[in-house]
């Protein structure tokens, strides 16, 4: 049935030639891809960080052994004007 | 060159797409790997400080003004000599009444200590000496210049001293224990201020605004 009409067909031989040339296009980008992206300046894998992580805060009250405050008295004294 | 069959044809067709998926595949796989690996993370956190002990007094009354005057030179107050005034809480008391107010001016009212800290406190007062005070007074009357406790403040509820007027050149204690704060909310101590002056002092400003008030924690 394949030999009806061999001068419409496009010969098999061409078309195993694309096939064969799709797979080897195939390959090469896949490799390509591959390529791109082990340059990634990123570890590709455990790259996270800690999630976890702890801090410290730290607060020192002194408390004074002794604490002062300061008050006034005052007065004039004016004697009477003769 | 003989043609290959179609069987073949088609073998390397299948060949190519499975080459292909599994190419894709496995780029999306290492693609989907790198994660979140380029964003930083945002954390929170919180912190919980409690301030056990503050030592801390003030001075809601801190002026003792005994105003503008003169000692009565008439009558009884002639030999005496001197005026005696009492200032307490919110009272005023010219005790041998022979001070003469020349200006106006609301009368003296003692100082009022409180505990605004979260401890109890104990309190001392230290002041100038008498000669200090009234700039080396040199006459023979008699001079000086005293505090007491209030005797009746709820604020202390140690040790105070009432009974007897003290001067301010010492160093002594005022209470031994005010409190901090109580269910009344009375945390306040009055200090009771008593002033001689001679009736021959010279003319002048006589004040002293170092009178001070040191608090320890209460043991």
């Amino acid at each position: 049935m394949e030999n009806e009409n061999p001068k419409v067909d496009i010969p098999k031989s061409v078309v195993v030639i694309l096939v064969v040339l799709a797979v080897v296009v195939s390959v090469l980008g896949t490799w390509t891809v591959m390529n791109q992206v082990s340059t990634v300046p990123v570890q590709a894998s455990g790259a996270q960080g800690n999630p976890t992580q702890t801090a410290r805060v730290a607060l020192t009250v002194k408390n004074p052994v002794t604490v002062q405050t300061t008050g006034r008295i005052a007065f004039t004294y004016e004697s009477e004007v003769s | 060159m003989e043609d290959i069959s179609n069987r073949t044809l088609a073998t390397l067709l299948i060949a190519a797409i499975v080459v292909s998926l599994a190419g894709t595949l496995t780029s999306l796989n290492r693609l989907s790997r790198l994660g979140i690996s380029g964003r930083g993370t945002t954390e929170t956190g919180s912190t919980n400080v409690t301030v056990l002990n503050a030592l801390s007094i003030t001075l809601t009354e801190n002026s003792v003004d005994f105003g503008v005057g003169r000692v009565n030179d008439t009558a009884v107050c002639a030999n005496r000599g001197f005026a005696n005034m009492v200032s307490g809480d919110n009272t005023y008391n010219d005790v041998t009444e022979c001070w003469i107010e020349s200006s106006g001016g609301s009368p003296a009212t003692g100082f009022i200590v409180e505990n605004d800290g979260n401890i109890n406190a104990s309190v001392s007062i230290r002041g100038p000496t008498n000669a200090h005070f009234f700039e080396s007074y040199s006459g023979s009357n008699p001079y000086g210049l005293w505090w007491s406790a209030n005797s009746s403040d709820d604020g202390c509820v140690g040790w105070r001293n009432d009974s007897t007027y003290i001067q301010f050149d010492q160093n002594d204690t005022l209470c031994t224990n005010i409190v901090w704060d109580n269910t009344l909310n009375d945390d306040t101590l009055a200090v009771m201020v008593n002033i001689t002056v001679p009736k021959d002092l010279p003319d002048g400003d006589y004040e002293n605004t170092s009178i001070t008030f040191y608090a320890v924690q209460a043991s």
